[in-house]
């Protein structure tokens, strides 16, 4: 009984000198942990940031108020100017709609001629970004939209019709879009006129690298970058960027038409494709091995409703 | 009962200011701000938080406290994990080491000080990034966030000192 005490005051006495080593080498040991990128870390995080966004939120709300304010000020000083630009702008969309409206007139009817079958039509929802949560290691934000609203990992992520990324992580209210510009991020693309096949990786810069590009292909400033369906995580034609810079066949960079920092909201699109790859890489582990039956068996279950 | 139950809060919250602040900053960056690069920014604030806690009020600062808060930031942030966790400590084990010069000094001499931790500290950060990401990391960006985080500094300590100065004091 005596010795209950002294032994609690012996502990203290060793945590109080030794805590912050056991500490650090407890660090070091999360650094290696951290390194074998296993599942239940992405999940984990997502947790936390569900929860902190919900803190976030209130934060941002005010500041927010006083950004539309400084916002409504400017505009309202340059409005003269704007509305001079959007008179001529009006003119040239009038004259696109019309040529839209024939367009789209002959390409229902040749659809008819040829028998065509359209593809199902894709889902939409639309999101705030709430927080940025990338860094030195990586690019990506948080949009405040999560599994309770039918979101899951691989959707796409757009902007004005252009591509900034796709779902990486879902939270029950929160998702993780990683960015095209993110080290991790390999999009198969075609590019210029000629559409030359080619994969665009990101680099966490505000560019794109341009790579694996035929033998021979020439690629030159201005051209057009767009999504070519290869991955089967991005369908064909969604607008990607311009080639800004050609330095040498191997070094050529594009451009992304949608940065994080012009986008306030996105649109997350599900196209039905289902080309990205599984997560769950460890079939010896219990917890994946869980969360991979589970997913097939929520799979068949999709599969089993859409066929009735 | 409520009364106590309010006052326990109260208890608790104080205690907790550094924490509770240094969480808030860490929030605070991970906000839209819409501004380029500067969520790169974001988790380095922290430093001069730590800075200050580490200073002025130690015994509400354990190393479990800042472990945590190291944690947080490589949780929120898409860091490997652990690399705050470990950075956030060894910063906290520096000034621990040289606490007894720094206790009492002026405002002028403490910014000095800090700078003068933050100097190593960037080099760290930028050998640890570059050996996590396997290459050499761009040492520039990591020397920018270190001049960002002095020039911060005042800011940061003119915050903590209005809440030391308002709760802590007694």
């Amino acid at each position: 009984m005596r010795e209950h005490p002294s032994r609690l005051r012996l502990l203290k006495g060793l945590y109080r000198q030794f805590g912050l080593y056991f500490y650090i080498f407890l660090a070091a040991i999360l650094i290696l942990v951290g390194v074998s990128k296993h599942p239940i870390i992405s999940q984990v995080r997502i947790e936390v940031a569900d929860f902190s966004v919900r803190v976030v939120n209130a934060i941002y709300k005010p500041l927010e108020s006083l950004g539309y304010l400084s916002e409504y000020v400017s505009e309202y000083i340059g409005v003269h100017n704007e509305n001079v630009r959007l008179k001529s702008e009006n003119q040239k969309l009038l004259y696109w709609m019309r040529h839209s409206e024939q367009l789209s007139q002959e390409n229902r009817l040749l659809k008819k001629q040829m028998n065509f079958i359209s593809p199902d039509s894709p889902r939409y929802w639309s999101g705030y970004i709430v927080a940025d949560n990338g860094g030195i290691f990586s690019r990506s934000v948080l949009v405040r939209l999560g599994s309770k609203d039918g979101i899951k990992r691989g959707f796409v992520a757009l902007y004005n019709e252009g591509v900034l990324g796709r779902i990486e992580a879902v939270g029950s209210h929160t998702s993780q879009i990683l960015l095209l510009t993110d080290y991790a991020s390999r999009v198969p693309v075609l590019v210029g006129n000629k559409r030359f096949l080619a994969v665009v990786v990101g680099d966490n810069s505000s560019l794109l690298k341009l790579t694996a590009l035929p033998e021979g292909a020439e690629v030159t400033i201005g051209d057009y970058v767009s999504t070519s369906g290869h991955s089967g995580v991005y369908p064909p034609g969604l607008a990607i960027g311009t080639v800004v810079r050609v330095d040498d066949e191997d070094d050529i960079w594009v451009k992304p038409f949608v940065s994080r920092e012009d986008t306030p909201f996105v649109t997350i699109v599900d196209y039905g494709l289902d080309g990205l790859l599984d997560t769950h890489t460890c079939p010896e582990c219990p917890v994946c091995k869980q969360a991979s039956e589970e997913k097939i068996q929520s799979d068949g279950k999709q599969k089993r409703s859409d066929k009735k | 009962m409520s009364q106590s139950f309010l006052r326990l809060t109260c208890l608790f919250l104080q205690r907790h200011i550094p924490f509770l602040f240094s969480f808030f900053l860490l929030l605070l960056g991970m906000l839209p701000w819409r501004v380029l690069f500067l969520s790169h920014f974001a988790v380095p604030i922290v430093y001069a938080s730590l800075f200050f806690w580490t200073v002025f009020s130690l015994n509400l600062l354990s190393p479990f406290t800042v472990f945590l808060l190291g944690l947080l930031a490589d949780l929120l942030t898409i860091t490997p994990l652990g690399y705050y966790t470990f950075l956030f400590l060894i910063f906290y084990w520096g000034i621990l080491l040289d606490r007894q010069f720094l206790v009492g000094r002026s405002f002028l001499f403490l910014w000095g000080a800090f700078c003068a931790f933050v100097c190593p500290l960037i080099i760290l950060q930028w050998l640890l990034a570059s050996l996590l990401s396997l290459s050499w990391l761009s040492f520039w960006f990591f020397w920018g966030q270190g001049i960002l985080l002095m020039a911060v500094y005042p800011f940061i300590s003119a915050c903590c000192a209005f809440l030391y100065r308002k709760y802590l004091e007694d």
